[in-house]
């Protein structure tokens, strides 16, 4: 069993059961998993390849998993509870959750930032046909669409299924209403100097804009604009140099608490994703410091 | 523990037992009978078969079908009936995998069965059908002899 549960299923199961209770498990399973076979072939084959097999069995498992969660158990309900009951639960649950995700896509949709990058509206456009091509039956562990628009902060890969996607698209929507804070101009120059062509090639719009804006806070600046001269550099590094990196990483912090305030940004995961991107930067700005290289992440206008 | 033994339970004495009877109750008119060793052995390359043909079975098998498919065959030769039965089973897992899923169990067994009427009770014809013969076969219902079908092997 061990080899053969998925990477997320066996952490779980691991992480929650004895190794007696692991070796109950498969029996209360296997007639679900015989059952789903049979719906997967509509009845007319008793066997099936054995990729296909493990694929329905991580479906069936995911499933279960989402049951769990629904009912705030873990894998050691399933030895004493109906695996039939949680996994209906699992269903119902990844049915709200593709309602949720669908609403979150609109409203991502429709509230683009004003610049365009073609990578992000090439993968709105597949998400878009996910919530029909999404099996919570057969697949429900794959993302059924691409994603190739690179956030700031990826989604943890351990996330599958409509999981992944609803927490991409909450990423994706909370980057996008920090970039809609900003008018194109003030967003264009910025782009600009840290891609030429980031309108049709897969770079993230959020990080060199939030960069920047850090570093105007950090100087004193407003946010009329997002340009940083190379005296403006020169400042900085006066700021940053002596610091150790435990007050470099609390330096950030505090920048990025005070970007969220001028930027009026109120949702609490919304302020913790850009304080974890402003924390990100500081092995960069560690690195570079010293040697003149500032101006390749605060990008001069 | 692998997967096959993880989830296709190896059948019982009691279960064997049964599908034994069953089997033989369709059989026995031809004058064709498996022993309770020989229902054993097939249980056994049951499992064996389905491995070689990375396949994975939620049931108890097709050997009651591929019995009542070919206990009526003509070119069954009495003497090789559990023999032929192995290789039947054998060869359906096998064909399963060559027709891309693309025939159901059902008709699957009825194809091989035309396939064995149609080359004399030919076992290495049905090993060498492609996926084009089972289809083929399947819509027409009836085997065609081709010349490429014979004789020919892979260089």
């Amino acid at each position: 069993m061990n080899d053969f549960l998925p990477g997320e299923e066996r952490y779980a199961l691991r992480a929650s059961l004895t190794p007696e209770e692991r070796l109950g498990l498969p029996e209360r399973l296997y007639p679900l998993l015989r059952r789903l076979v049979l719906q997967f072939t509509s009845g007319e084959s008793s066997s099936v390849p054995a990729e296909a097999a493990q694929a329905l069995l991580e479906s069936l498992l995911f499933c279960l998993e989402q049951g769990l969660q629904a009912g705030g158990k873990d894998w050691r309900a399933l030895l004493s509870e109906d695996p039939e009951e949680v996994y209906r639960a699992g269903l119902r649950l990844l049915e709200d959750k593709l309602a949720y995700g669908e609403r979150l896509w609109q409203a991502v949709c429709a509230n683009l930032p004003p610049v365009e990058n073609r990578s992000m509206l090439d993968t709105l456009r597949s998400i878009g046909g996910f919530w029909r091509r999404y099996d919570c039956r057969y697949a429900a562990q794959e993302v059924a669409c691409d994603i190739d628009y690179q956030l700031c902060l990826p989604v943890p890969e351990i996330l599958r299924g409509v999981d992944y996607v609803n927490a991409y698209l909450e990423r994706l929507a909370g980057e996008n209403r920090l970039l809609c804070r900003f008018s194109k101009d003030v967003l264009e120059p910025v782009l600009n100097r840290y891609c030429r062509d980031y309108r049709g090639l897969l770079v993230n719009l959020y990080e060199p804009v939030v960069t920047n804006a850090l570093g105007r806070v950090l100087l004193g600046k407003d946010l009329d604009a997002l340009t940083i001269s190379p005296e403006d550099c020169g400042r900085l590094e006066g700021q940053l140099t002596h610091l150790s990196r435990t007050g470099l990483e609390e330096l950030l912090r505090q920048m990025a608490e005070r970007l969220s305030d001028q930027l009026d940004l109120r949702d609490r995961r919304e302020r913790a994703y850009l304080r974890a991107c402003a924390r990100g930067l500081a092995p960069r700005i560690a690195l570079v410091r010293d040697t003149g290289g500032l101006p390749g992440i605060f990008l001069p206008g | 523990m692998n997967t096959e033994e993880l989830w296709m339970p190896a059948p019982d004495r009691e279960t064997l037992a049964l599908q034994l009877t069953r089997c033989n109750a369709r059989s026995t008119a031809f004058g064709l009978v498996l022993t309770e060793t020989e229902m054993e052995q097939l249980a056994l390359s049951r499992h064996q078969a389905l491995r070689a043909a990375g396949r994975i079975e939620f049931g108890e098998g097709v050997l009651e079908r591929l019995v009542a498919a070919f206990c009526d065959a003509p070119d069954l030769d009495p003497a090789c009936y559990a023999e032929t039965l192995d290789e039947l089973q054998a060869l359906f897992y096998q064909l399963k995998g060559v027709c891309r899923e693309q025939l159901s169990d059902s008709e699957l067994i009825t194809v091989m069965r035309q396939i064995y009427d149609g080359t004399g009770g030919s076992l290495e014809a049905l090993a060498g059908a492609d996926r084009e013969n089972l289809l083929e076969t399947a819509r027409t219902g009836r085997w065609e002899w081709r010349d490429q079908d014979w004789g020919e092997e892979d260089e």
